[in-house]
């Protein structure tokens, strides 16, 4: 007779503790299981008077390997949401209740792309739990598992403050803040496109790296073989297209016919956006930009194990295009020491504190990073400020200035909450 | 499946990436110059392969909501639409003779894809805001150091702050950075490198 794993569906043996592949404790499993449970198929992590509830398609093999149901969200839901939720009705009731039994609620939004998952939906505003699709098993330790998987979850880096607060009971008020919070931040980003707000932009600072970044382009020649590697999609163009857009003017201006290589299937279409651009921009300001080859732009299946590939052509000068600071290292790693092309970094502003030793110990040679690089780097080209004619470069750094006032201002309300309101966990 | 039988299929995956380790530590050492003849067909392999993954990943993806859709399991008109669209890029992409480049793949990139992208990623501004209401605070272990290394952060980050900070607090910043942050950056930079190093030699002597 095996246990097989109801997170990962490893088969186990009878007496395992905890699942071989995933670590689950499979302890409290096989003490709330008839022992016959294993052969009759019985879908361990359901109730046995919620089995009617669940369609006979999903049925034995999909209760036991739920991810393998079409509709299946994701297996980490389930504890995570009980946990939630039964933490948030010992809130309401004031006590503690051990035996509660936590249920399972709608997942408000899941998965795209990974972005959304920090969302709890017991702390969405005005979210409270519908109608329970699944019933978690009622055992007499329970609530200890919860709270010693709550524990494990804080300790492995979830919630690391968290988990030194030992024995606090964990009090919810995030339904009361939360709305607040997404408003502010909701206005602060929308003012700018209301005509509301700042006009004044501030002035850039001139960081290391852009004046040496610059001087390596502009030592190119039409003949200079330039390798770029495009590592931004549209999910971070908004800022990334601001700082790339002088760079490739520069390029362009050179005459240099760039190789341009990306990891990421929407980078080609990327790329092709905004050369297109940055030719009608110079067009229509009268001015005439070498013709980039539009169709030079390649995709390379595969990810960063590929990069080597690469490095068999020789160049004059690398390029990395890039929000994370991961896809620079990559490059450096990979492909600078086996061609020996000197390395300019054009990332966005939050790569920049993590690339900046590689700038300072000489293996970058130049770096363009965020607004105030895309800024400098203009001036250099044009002899002008750019913000100072730029409209969508206003509005954007408009609203960077108010959504970095208003995560102050929430942080220093966040502190005079948590000081008048007693040391909360959560809210 | 007899033991001896399995124990041999199992030692074949160690087998084959100590080769491939080997290989590479040759290949980045240049011990032998005649291997860089033979590593780009390895990576040519390595970019074809990726491709079929890819292609295997959309296939998978088909199947799955198609499973869905005749199974009229929940959100399957998602699922349809989702599928309708698929087909419909891959039709574009296919009957046009520029493919990729084509007007239509290009009208849908700059009016689907990048605003869908762009906006998605932007919500992230939300959590940001969330998450530092929340646990950027005194009263937390190390809560005071949290707090001032981002409240720090910020303000030199904020463009408009340029004209009335002192640049001493922008040096601050900047040595900030570039000192103790990146020295914990490193540390675990190389903390985590060590364990994979780790966890590679046992996996290749079959001891994971």
């Amino acid at each position: 007779m095996s246990i097989t794993c109801p997170h990962c569906g490893a088969t186990n043996p009878d007496d395992a503790n905890f699942c071989s592949r995933c670590g689950t404790d499979l302890r409290t499993e096989s003490a709330q299981r008839p022992p016959s449970s294993s052969e009759s198929g019985a879908d361990r992590s359901i109730a046995p008077e919620q089995a009617e509830q669940i369609p006979p398609e999903q049925g034995r093999g999909a209760g036991e390997q739920p991810w393998l149901r079409p509709d299946f969200l994701g297996d980490d839901d389930i504890p995570f949401e009980a946990e939630d939720l039964a933490l948030g009705e010992a809130v309401d009731d004031g006590v503690s209740d051990a035996t509660d039994i936590p249920v399972v609620a709608g997942r408000l939004v899941s998965g795209v792309q990974g972005l959304l998952e920090p969302i709890r939906v017991a702390t969405m505003p005005g979210e409270t739990a519908g109608e329970p699709s699944v019933v978690l098993p009622a055992a007499p330790d329970a609530a200890l598992s919860i709270e010693r998987l709550r524990r494990v979850r804080a300790l492995m880096g979830e919630e690391p403050l968290l988990a030194s607060a030992r024995g606090q009971t964990l009090r919810s008020r995030a339904a009361l803040w939360v709305p607040w919070i997404f408003l502010v931040m909701a206005l602060a980003v929308a003012a700018p496109f209301l005509g509301i707000g700042m006009r004044n932009t501030g002035t850039a600072r001139a960081w290391p790296g852009v004046g040496s970044a610059f001087a390596a382009i502009n030592h190119l020649s039409a003949a200079s073989a330039v390798q770029i590697l495009w590592a931004y999609d549209p999910a971070t163009a908004g800022e990334m297209d601001v700082v790339a857009a002088p760079v490739m003017r520069h390029l362009l201006d050179k005459g240099v016919r760039p190789t341009i290589y990306s990891l990421l299937p929407a980078g080609p279409a990327t790329a092709r956006r905004l050369i297109s651009a940055v030719q009608d921009q110079e067009l229509q300001r009268g001015g005439g930009l070498g013709q980039a080859a539009l169709e030079d732009v390649q995709f390379l299946p595969g990810g960063v194990m590929v990069l080597p590939a690469i490095a068999q052509e020789p160049a004059t000068l690398a390029l990395v295009f890039g929000a994370q600071p991961e896809d620079v290292q990559a490059w450096l790693e990979q492909v600078a020491p086996r061609n020996g092309a000197p390395v300019v970094a054009i990332t966005a502003a939050g790569a920049d504190p993590t690339l900046r030793p590689y700038l300072d110990s000489g293996q970058l040679v130049g770096l363009v990073s965020g607004f105030d690089g895309a800024a400098t780097y203009t001036a250099l080209l044009d002899q002008r400020d750019p913000t100072a004619q730029d409209e969508g470069m206003k509005l954007q750094l408009a609203g960077q200035n108010l959504a970095i006032l208003a995560i102050i201002g929430l942080i220093v309300i966040g502190n005079f909450a948590a000081l008048f309101g007693g040391r909360r966990n959560d809210g | 499946m007899s033991s001896t039988r399995r124990a041999r299929r199992n030692l074949l995956t160690p087998i084959f990436l100590a080769a491939v380790l080997i290989l590479l530590v040759i290949d980045r050492s240049g011990l032998l110059p005649g291997l860089h003849t033979f590593m780009p067909v390895g990576f040519q392999w390595l970019m074809l392969l990726g491709g079929v993954a890819l292609l295997l990943g959309a296939f998978n993806v088909v199947w799955l909501h198609l499973q869905r859709i005749w199974g009229g399991h929940r959100d399957w008109p998602l699922s349809l639409v989702l599928i309708a669209v698929l087909i419909a890029i891959f039709v574009a992409g296919v009957v046009s003779p520029s493919g990729a480049t084509s007007p239509i793949m290009g009208w849908v990139f700059d009016n689907l894809v990048a605003p869908g992208q762009a906006a998605l990623f932007a919500l992230l501004i939300f959590f940001v805001a969330a998450a530092a209401y929340r646990f950027l605070r005194i009263g937390r272990p190390g809560g005071a150091w949290m707090l001032a290394g981002a409240l720090i952060v910020l303000l030199v980050e904020w463009p408009i702050a340029t004209g009335w900070l002192p640049p001493v607090l922008a040096d601050g910043a900047f040595w900030f950075v570039g000192g103790p942050v990146m020295a914990a950056v490193r540390g675990l930079l190389l903390g985590s490198g060590v364990a994979m190093l780790v966890i590679g030699l046992r996996l290749l002597v079959g001891r994971s």
